[in-house]
This record gives structure tokens, C-alpha cells and sequence, in this order.
């Protein structure tokens, strides 16, 4: 058995030390970095809690933290309500179904790159998609400028990662056809709707599914980044702004790293409690099966 | 045995992290062969070298966003080949190419801070001077060791790249810039000539909208480049004006002429633009302006070749374009920062130097000046092979009455992507020009 620990330690130690010189000493750094004054071509000098006391009165970070706030709250829910019903249609193999899993697969298979262009032309205001359907619609020329008008900048981008749930449905697709089907043959027999099928055994089911469906989707915003800094890159102003994106101009823009590390702390702050609630939601730790 | 075997593999596996930690970076294809060894990467990788250096051959690696579809990549090639030629048995050029304006400034951002500066690097005109003079090299000595090289720099040129009367860039072109307009457009609206003053600017594009054309191509995203050299040219207009278009990295917006300056970009975008151009890139105001959707657009001399491409414009497109200066004979005529030297080690430096001296010579200002249209620092080149277009921008610049600077050689970096976030705002009535003004002052305070 001793040996046996000791073997187990010795194959772990590569992994380990990966973790530690990618992962964990690189967060130490930021985390240490975020209490001093660290300027490109300027001595670093230590700055206590001052990059955290300047964030509190700066309007971008407020706005930034709470767009990545709104985000992974309207991410969390909408987006992973919308790819776990779709796994629950799915999931009854109605006729072409595996065309449409492939199918509804599509937006997060390319690059992001790719479609932050692509959404930038559906919403051009002169020759965008949308408009153009809208005038055929309505009959006349009809002009808006999705991305960029105060009004729809906000719904505009979120609109370029809700709906596309392709990566949350296969996940609950396959938990729910791992399901054993004598369960739901029984409470067929029991005189159970599909709804109740559904909402009370299956649901109840694939709960640590979900939990983790909702961890994916949650984190994903608090990593978003490529999709706003392609279309909007945070404007009008700064009402599309989030962390991630406001990090990286304040370090490559404006070449302050100790307060960008500062918003790193943040993130990774916010991160780990965001996956501590969803845990306990859930009770992930709590297995049923 | 098989706990020793076990041990080697685990020995093996920690090892083998380790091997990608090494000082050289190796490239991902097959070696190369000498000379330059073009490398694809993105601002988030290491500079990549070739093969171990031949003794007696000194390599120096040099970053270029001078590739793709980039205006002077044609050029650059040209030239690289002719080094390779002239100096492949002393000096290897190792090219990194990093496809785009920003991408390759915040890949050098990224060297800086890890100290690891090119040996050679050149920006096009971003101006990281400021940013990163201490660890470029002072090449003053080496300039004045040479008087007939110092003598073919320019004035203009040697002040952009100096400071505190240290010269730490090589000029090899200059910004002259106008703006472009269409004559066809022009006469349908029965305007016969270009605007002296902004009222009649502003008239002309009530005549031009009268007859049903949009006069001007703009745009927000990624600088908002075009927009911003109207801005600038409105802001030049008086003397305080040129002289705030001639201030590096200027920390207070809120100035006469750069309130009346936004509230005129409002009016821009409110009446006289495409609705493409909140949000727009530089591409969108292009594409308008060669379609003939647009009568102006506010550009430099590398555009020129454009209106003869007929992938990018109709064709004859170039006959019927002119080129003028801003109301009141104002242009953009200033020196363009160069090529800058990052090498530590002597042999390096003298590598470096070479390139630097080969890429700034005659001959090279003269090909810049015939593929791409730039304008040679050295007031003296000329050349017989350019477009009619060419001349005529060298001829405004010579004759104008106020020479300012652009905005992405002057201004801070944040500062220039603060006004490109807030036009949409100021576009649509968000904010106010003081408003405007303020948030520009806000963004530049941002960097003390």
C-alpha cells in the first residue's frame, strides 16, 4: 500500500508542478502584483489597498462588474434554460432530431472571431441582415443601428452568445438518455404526464448535469471577452463594457498592470464564489445516483 | 525494478515540461534556410527564431506588421530580399510577422514589459517612444558618427523620433495627409471648387446632401481614423489649435477648439455621414467612398493605390478623385516616427544599425514612395513612377499653411480608444462636445 502512495505521488508530481508554474504562481502574482503601483517605464512601488479604493470610485469598473454580473445571471438561466429544453425535445428522437443537435451545434463550433463578423454584418444598419428583413417587412427602408445605439447596444451583444446553447444541450442530452428508460416506463405506467415525467424524475435527475451546465455558462461570461472586443469593443461609452474586456485596456492601453491585476482579483474572486453558490444550489456534493 | 521504472517515467514526464522552458524559442515547422524565416504568430507568443546562428553570422529578429494585405507589405518584401542579398553572409534577419496595426503594438507592449524588445521594430507611426525609450537604444552617437547619413534625415524627422535631444528612432517617410474627393460627385452637386473655409466645408455638404449624395465617409471603430483626422484638421485651424496638434501626449481636452471641433463631428454624424458610420470601421467609410456612396473621405497617400485597384474600386475610380487640403490650407505634414533599435549586445546593435540604415536609405524611401505612396522623409527623393495623386499630397504639404500631427502619433493609447468608444455617444446626442472633451481629459489624467 505505501508504495502504492508513493507511486500515485510520483505520476502526480508532473501535473502538479504544471499546475503550479501555469496556474497557481502566475494567480499569486497577480494577487500580489494588484497592491502596488505598476506602470510601464515606471518603478513598481507598493500601494496597499489604493487600486482597490480607486475602483470603487471608478465608473467604468462599476459598470464593467455589473455587465459581467448581468451576463452571467442572464447566462446561468436563459441561456441554460433555453439548452435544456431543447435536450428535453431532443431527447423524445422526434423525426430529425440528430440533424437539428448538429445543426444548433454550429454557433459554437466556429471561431468566435468568425461570428463577431458575421454579427457585425446581420446588424449592420446599411446592408445588415436584420434590417434588411425588417424592411421587407414593414414595406419601406428601415434603418437602426443595433450595435451602437444606446438603446439596443446592450441586448444587441448579449444576443451574440444567449441564444446559442449548443454545448449546454449536448451536455443535458446526454445525461438525459444515460437515464435508465425503465423509469420513465414505469411511471408511464403510473399514470404520469410527460410533463411530470420531465419536471419530476427526470429533471431531479440530471441535476448535477445542470449544476455543471450552470457552472460552464456562469464562468464562460466572466471570460467573455472576443465577441464585445470584435463588435463594440465596449461602447457606445462603456455600456457593453465587462471585466475582462476593461483588464485588457488597462493593461495594454493604458499600461497599468497593477490596477489590470487588480480587476484579475476581482474575477477570480467572483469566480469562486459563483461556482460556491452554484455548488450549493444544486448540492452538487450530493449525489442521488 | 518496476518501482525504478516508475521513477525514470515520472523523472522523464517533469523533464519534459521543463524542455519548453528553454532560453531559444524553436520554431514549429522544419528548419528553415538562411536568410529571413518568415514566422506567423499572434501578440500572445514569444519572437521565434530559426536554427542556432552560423558562427560569424549575427542574427537580429525583427517583427513586422508589414505582411498580408498590409499597404507597404509589398514594399517590405522587396527590401527584405535586397538585405538578404547584400548582407546574408554577416547578418540573418529573423521576420516575425504579426498581422495588424494593434496587434503588433500591444505585441510590443507585452516585450517591453518582459524586457525582451526586438533588435529592430518598426510602428508605422504609433508612437511608443514615450513608452519605451529606456530600453530603446539612444542612437545619437551613432548618427552623428555618420554626418552624411545625419544629413539625410530630415529636421522634422529627427525631432519626432528624439527626446530630450536624444534620437531613439530613423525616420523614412513622412505624414502628409489631406483628404480625398470625388469630381463626379463634386460636379453633380455643382460644387466647382474645395472649401477654403469650414463654413463653406459645411455648405458644400448641404449641396452635396441637396443632390441626394452623402458627403462624408466616417467611422468610430478602431480609432476612428478618418473621422479623427477631420477632427484634428478642425482643431488645427487657429494657432492654439496647431500647436495643441503638435503636442505629444496632451493631457487636457477641454480647449475652444476641441469643443467646436466635436460639436462639428456631431454635426457630421447627425447629418452628413452614412448610418453605417457609428460603429463603422475604417473598411465601411473605404467601401463607401470607392462605391461612390460618399463624396469625402480624410486619408493619406497609401490609399492611392486603391483607386487603381480594381478589386477594391470601379474601374477609371482614380480619374475621378482630387486631393485637397483642409479649410484654411491646413494639412497634416509632420515626421513620422521610424524604425527603433531594442538590441542589447554590440554585435547586435551594429546588425541592427545596418538593417536600420539599408530599410531608411534612398533607395528605399524611393520604393516606399512608388508601391505604396508614403512619403520619403527626405524631401529630395522623388521618383518619376508614382501616381499623379502622389504628387499632388507632397505638393499640398509643401504649400500649407498650418502643418499639424495625427492623433495616433500624438496622443495616449488610451486616449485614442476612449474616442473611439465615445463617438457613438456624441453621435447620437449622449453626450455633449464639453462632455466629450472631458471624457478624452479623464482617460489622458488616467496615465500619471
Amino acid at each position: 500500500m505505501k508504495i502504492r502512495k508513493s507511486l500515485i505521488a510520483l505520476f502526480l508530481l508532473p501535473a502538479l508542478l504544471l499546475f503550479l508554474l501555469i496556474y497557481l504562481g502566475p494567480i499569486c502574482i497577480v494577487v500580489i502584483t494588484s497592491f502596488f503601483n505598476w506602470k510601464a517605464g515606471a518603478p513598481i512601488s507598493f500601494a496597499g489597498i489604493s487600486n482597490y479604493r480607486t475602483a470603487i470610485s471608478d465608473l467604468s469598473v462599476r459598470r464593467a462588474l455589473g455587465n459581467t454580473v448581468i451576463w452571467v445571471l442572464l447566462q446561468s438561466t436563459v441561456h441554460v434554460g433555453v439548452g435544456t429544453v431543447l435536450a428535453f425535445i431532443l431527447a423524445k428522437k422526434g423525426r430529425g432530431w440528430k440533424f437539428f443537435r448538429t445543426a444548433f451545434m454550429i454557433p459554437n463550433v466556429i471561431s468566435m472571431a468568425a461570428l463577431g463578423i458575421i454579427l457585425l454584418n446581420v446588424f449592420n444598419p446599411e446592408y445588415g441582415l436584420l434590417n434588411s428583413i425588417l424592411s421587407a417587412v414593414m414595406g419601406n427602408k428601415f434603418s437602426h443601428n443595433w450595435y451602437f445605439s444606446v438603446n439596443t447596444a446592450f441586448p444587441t451583444v448579449t444576443m451574440g452568445w444567449l441564444l446559442y446553447a449548443g454545448m449546454i444541450t449536448i451536455l443535458m442530452l446526454a445525461a438525459i438518455q444515460s437515464i435508465s428508460s425503465e423509469l420513465m416506463e414505469a411511471a408511464r405506467i403510473d399514470g404520469a404526464s410527460q410533463w411530470q415525467i420531465d419536471t419530476m424524475i427526470i429533471l431531479p435527475l440530471v441535476r448535477g448535469s445542470l449544476g455543471t451546465s450552470v457552472i460552464i455558462a456562469a464562468t464562460s461570461m466572466l471570460r467573455e471577452f472576443e465577441m464585445i472586443f470584435l463588435t463594440t469593443s465596449g461602447g457606445p461609452g462603456n455600456l457593453t463594457l465587462n471585466l475582462p474586456l476593461y483588464l485588457y485596456k488597462t493593461a495594454l492601453n493604458e499600461n497599468n498592470y497593477g490596477y489590470a491585476n487588480m480587476m484579475g482579483v476581482f474575477l477570480i474572486a467572483f469566480g469562486v464564489l459563483v461556482v460556491y453558490l452554484i455548488n450549493k444550489l444544486f448540492k452538487m456534493d450530493e449525489m442521488d445516483i | 525494478m518496476r518501482k525504478l521504472i516508475s521513477i525514470l517515467v515520472a523523472a522523464l514526464m517533469c523533464t519534459s515540461l521543463l524542455a519548453g522552458c528553454g532560453g531559444s524559442n524553436n520554431t514549429s515547422g522544419s528548419a528553415a534556410p538562411a536568410g529571413t524565416q518568415p514566422v506567423n504568430t499572434t501578440a500572445a507568443e514569444a519572437p521565434a527564431s530559426a536554427e542556432a546562428p552560423v558562427e560569424g553570422i549575427v542574427e537580429i529578429n525583427f517583427p513586422t506588421m508589414w505582411v498580408g494585405v498590409n499597404s507597404a507589405a509589398g514594399w517590405f518584401s522587396v527590401m527584405r530580399e535586397r538585405f538578404e542579398a547584400e548582407y546574408g553572409d554577416r547578418y540573418k534577419l529573423v521576420v516575425e510577422e504579426i498581422p495588424g496595426d494593434q496587434a503588433y503594438v500591444d505585441k510590443l507592449k507585452v516585450l517591453y514589459s518582459s524586457d525582451s524588445l526586438p533588435d529592430v521594430m518598426s510602428t508605422g507611426g504609433y508612437n511608443l517612444i514615450d513608452m519605451m525609450n529606456d530600453k530603446m537604444v539612444d542612437l545619437t552617437p551613432y548618427v552623428d558618427a555618420d554626418p552624411e547619413w545625419k544629413a539625410s534625415l530630415s529636421e522634422q524627422g529627427i525631432e519626432v523620433n528624439s527626446r530630450n535631444g536624444r534620437l531613439y528612432g530613423i525616420p523614412y517617410m513622412k505624414q502628409v495627409v489631406g483628404y480625398f474627393y470625388n469630381n463626379t460627385l463634386f460636379e453633380q452637386a455643382g460644387i466647382e471648387k474645395t472649401a477654403d473655409t469650414w463654413e463653406e466645408f459645411f455648405e458644400q455638404a448641404e449641396q452635396l446632401k441637396a443632390a441626394g449624395i452623402t458627403p462624408f465617409s466616417m467611422d468610430t471603430a478602431d480609432s476612428g481614423w478618418v473621422t479623427s483626422l477631420m477632427l484634428g484638421a478642425m482643431i488645427g485651424q487657429n494657432d492654439a489649435g496647431e500647436t495643441f496638434m503638435n503636442t505629444v501626449q496632451p493631457t487636457d481636452y477641454n480647449t475652444p477648439e476641441f469643443i467646436t471641433a466635436a460639436a462639428n463631428i456631431q454635426l457630421m454624424f447627425q447629418n452628413y455621414t452614412t448610418s453605417d458610420a457609428m460603429g463603422g470601421k475604417y473598411e465601411n467609410a473605404a467601401a463607401n467612398f470607392f462605391a461612390g456612396r460618399t463624396a469625402i473621405i480624410a486619408n493619406g497617400p497609401w490609399m492611392i493605390g486603391d483607386f487603381y485597384d480594381t478589386t477594391m474600386s470601379p474601374e477609371g475610380f482614380a480619374e475621378n478623385i482630387s486631393v485637397a487640403a483642409y479649410p484654411g490650407n491646413v494639412m497634416y505634414n509632420s515626421g513620422k516616427t521610424g524604425f527603433h533599435i531594442g538590441a542589447k549586445s554590440p554585435e547586435k546593435i551594429e546588425a541592427a544599425l545596418a538593417f536600420v540604415k539599408f530599410m531608411t536609405s534612398e533607395e528605399s524611401q524611393r520604393l516606399a514612395l512608388e508601391l505604396t505612396g508614403e512619403i520619403p522623409d527626405n524631401e529630395n527623393i522623388t521618383s518619376d513612377d508614382v501616381k499623379p495623386l502622389v504628387n499632388d499630397v507632397i505638393a499640398l504639404g509643401s504649400n500649407a499653411a498650418r502643418s499639424i500631427n495625427d492623433f495616433q502619433s500624438l496622443w495616449y493609447a488610451n486616449v485614442v480608444d476612449e474616442i473611439s468608444v465615445q463617438y457613438p455617444l456624441l453621435a447620437q446626442g449622449g453626450m455633449t462636445p464639453e462632455e466629450f472633451a472631458a471624457a478624452m481629459t479623464a482617460a489622458a489624467e488616467k496615465n500619471n
